[in-house]
């Protein structure tokens, strides 16, 4: 029993890295939408953004790099494991540095803190324990076991989508006899770019094609992590270590409430639809510029 | 625990319904660790898509050609001039294993992968571009950049990637150069009716033709069938090499069942391609009116395999050209620099003449149109103007929405405007000097 929980543990951390799937989201977004490469624009980024990273202590040690999408929408976002993309439509709505700063060192935080880790490994889980179920079936079918058939005698049904995009759907009844009988549908609902948006948001310009690993079917993929956003607690947590990230590098930590007034303000810049490519809404840019407001930011260090 | 189990297995040391539920447990938990362990899709590549090097442009492009005349490969277009190459080739099962991210999910269904390859001068260096996007008829997969990577290596040293086993059929046509049996072959292909042109270009001298076979003639092609429920669509690649005051021609090819979501490719038996350089030397020496009967000119749905070879039917009714126009300030090689930057990332490239100013390639996206999705060339035209360039996308051969059409062309338009434009909107980040 104590190996199996054992495994159970070994198991549960081979989920793939961090870096892994930064990589696999990086090559979808990669094949969908185009970087813009002028090497001059990309080095003032990527000078920027290492310096943000080494102000954040990068504590779990990741390989940032710094991508500019050609992109109409409005956005910034990272991947686990260091990738990290701002858009040419965003770039051009920044005005300095210390906003190009703090806006990437909000995306380093959430890289630092595993926040799309943290909710992906949530909505695993069921996939896991839904394997789990499967296995125990199994197990029980082959060796006869009465216990792990009680264990595990339901029906359980689940749907993979998977990250190229095919999305197989795949139904698994368990019978009480343990057998089990497994029907496989691939629904192939995804293409080179522009991809349906299950939520409504406009993310869908961006490309991002099927970055979905975990449970779909009303349940939320990595894509769907994307087009909803984080969770308040956790954008406001990115905007609080951007700001000390930002002030630690040298820039103004305050200059993302100016980016943030620019975005959602009365004389905002852009049209309140297009907030949604920031998996955000007008209200909730607002309230994290009022937050961040509120929170003031600790003088820039000396700049070197 | 009843049954016969327990009596079975006590011949093994003695079992109890306890030490039977470990073991049951300790199969379960090894059954478990390997279905997680498998869950894993560990990625051991970053994606390196580009790479700056210190070797001329000429030098790569020269590496570069070498390198795809020698692999297995399917050209879709070459154009010297840009020193873009694009080609398509199946993938191996155990190619699909250890490239692909989505392997797994994959399983067996086979693959074909489609790559733009794109040399260009960078400022003093010369920048190597390489993109692979695998497809399974259905969906795109992802390549991990593993292929990428080789295929950069190999061009920037000078060596060779997945050079192919030189058995295909080939000939030797004496005392006639490259060129002019290239001019031949496209003549060949001009004059036969069931004879698609993909990729026509003198320097280097490639053709590639595609030509559809009915089910019932399929056999006569391929080394071994074992139904003939689709037709086949055959696509063939000539490289017309110099040999001595002659040529040698090399063949490669691919045939596929059309009509089937994933075909599997199928082993040539070197009668098409026979037929074919038998009319080409005939044309090479004066019988101007060999031709190619092979096939049918049966033209397919707008599936992915048959639009990326122009083997599709056009749309009945006719559909209005949905064309948009944009006039550029800036000169034509800035443009058309541009739209290869654009393009070359998110595309597979179908055509590209720098002499002509088009460039051609392949969109695919979710519909609504019956399909659900809709499969379509996109061509993009250049032409200088007094005030700089004027670009123009159209799609040629449109079955989706009247929106969905416009949505694409301002996609495309969009990139490359600003790809050209949005550097003047940045002078807060590029006119200082050196981080804060």
């Amino acid at each position: 029993m104590k190996l199996v929980i054992a495994l159970l543990l070994v198991s549960s951390y081979a989920w793939a890295s961090d870096a892994t799937r930064g990589n696999q989201v990086d090559a979808v977004i990669r094949d969908t939408t185009p970087l813009y490469e002028d090497s001059e624009v990309c080095a003032r980024v990527s000078e920027i953004g290492q310096r943000v990273v080494t102000a954040s202590g990068n504590p779990s040690g990741y390989s940032f790099r710094f991508y500019v999408l050609n992109s109409p929408d409005v956005t910034t976002f990272s991947a686990p494991g260091g990738p990290v993309y701002i858009t040419t439509a965003l770039l051009s709505h920044l005005t300095s540095e210390d906003e190009l700063a703090v806006i990437l060192g909000h995306e380093i935080a959430h890289v630092n803190e595993r926040h799309l880790m943290k909710i992906e490994s949530s909505e695993r889980s069921k996939v896991f324990w839904g394997r789990v179920l499967i296995v125990g079936v199994d197990a029980a079918a082959i060796f006869g076991s009465a216990v792990l058939q009680a264990e595990a005698s339901r029906a359980f049904s689940s749907t993979v989508v998977f990250p190229g995009g095919a999305s197989a759907t795949s139904t698994t009844t368990i019978r009480n006899s343990g057998q089990l009988v497994t029907t496989t549908t691939y629904q192939f609902n995804y293409y080179e770019y522009r991809l349906p948006n299950p939520s409504g948001a406009q993310f869908a310009n961006l490309n991002m094609g099927a970055v979905s690993w975990g449970t779909a079917g009303g349940g939320s993929t990595v894509l769907d992590l994307y087009y909803q956003g984080y969770k308040d607690e956790y954008e406001l947590t990115a905007d609080r270590l951007a700001m000390e990230y930002a002030n630690k590098a040298g820039y103004d930590g305050s200059a993302l409430v100016r980016v943030l007034d620019r975005l959602s303000g009365p004389n905002a810049e852009i049209d309140p639809a297009e907030i949604s490519h920031m998996h955000s809404s007008i209200e909730k840019l607002a309230a994290r510029a009022n937050k961040a407001r509120g929170q003031g930011s600790t003088p820039p260090r000396q700049k070197p | 625990m009843e049954g016969s189990g327990v009596e079975t297995r006590s011949g093994c040391g003695g079992s109890t319904p306890s030490t039977d539920m470990k073991s049951a447990f300790m199969h379960f938990a090894v059954l478990l660790a390997t279905v997680a362990t498998g869950s894993a899709q560990e990625s051991p590549y970053a994606l390196t898509r580009s790479r700056l090097v210190d070797l001329a442009a000429t030098t790569a492009w020269k590496n570069c050609v070498g390198i795809v005349r020698s692999a297995p490969v399917i050209v879709n277009t070459i154009d010297a001039a840009s020193r873009l190459v694009t080609f398509t080739m199946p993938l191996q099962a155990d190619e699909v294993k250890t490239e692909i991210l989505e392997a797994k999910e994959v399983g067996k269904q086979p693959l074909t992968l489609h790559v733009n390859v794109w040399i260009a001068e960078w400022g003093k260096k010369t920048r190597l571009y390489v993109r692979a996007a695998p497809n399974g008829g259905g969906f795109f997969a992802h390549e991990n950049g593993l292929v990428e990577a080789q295929l950069l290596d190999a061009i920037q040293k000078g060596g060779q990637w997945n050079p192919s086993p030189d058995n295909s059929p080939s000939q030797t046509i004496l005392n006639i150069p490259p060129a002019q049996v290239q001019a031949a072959a496209v003549s060949v292909v001009a004059a036969s009716r069931t004879l698609q042109l993909n990729t026509a270009s003198a320097d280097p001298a490639v053709v590639t033709l595609s030509l559809m076979i009915p089910s019932a003639n399929l056999a006569k092609f391929v080394v071994k069938l074992a139904k003939q429920y689709y037709p086949g669509a055959v696509h063939l690649t000539m490289w017309f090499e110099p040999l001595g005051a002659g040529t040698l021609v090399r063949t490669r090819t691919l045939i596929l069942e059309s009509g089937s979501l994933s075909p599997v490719p199928l082993a040539s038996n070197g009668q098409l391609e026979s037929a074919v350089l038998d009319a080409v030397r005939k044309r090479s020496s004066g019988m101007a009116d060999a031709t190619v009967t092979i096939g049918s000119n049966y033209r397919g749905k707008p599936e992915f395999w048959n639009v990326l070879f122009n083997l599709d039917a056009p749309p009945t009714p006719p559909q209005t050209l949905p064309l948009l126009i944009a006039d550029l300030n800036v000169p034509l090689e800035k443009a058309w620099t541009a739209a290869l930057q654009t393009v070359t990332q998110s595309n597979v490239i179908v055509g590209a003449d720098h002499g002509a100013g088009t460039i051609e390639f392949v969109a695919v996206h979710t519909s609504q149109i019956g399909n659900k999705y809709a499969v379509h060339r996109v061509t993009l035209s250049f032409a200088s103007t007094e005030s700089g360039t004027r670009m123009s996308i159209g799609i040629p051969r449109s079955q989706e929405t009247a929106k969905e059409s416009a949505d694409d062309l301002s996609l495309y338009a969009g990139r490359i405007g600003t790809e050209l434009l949005i550097k003047d909107r940045l002078y807060w980040l590029t006119d200082t000097k050196g981080v804060k």
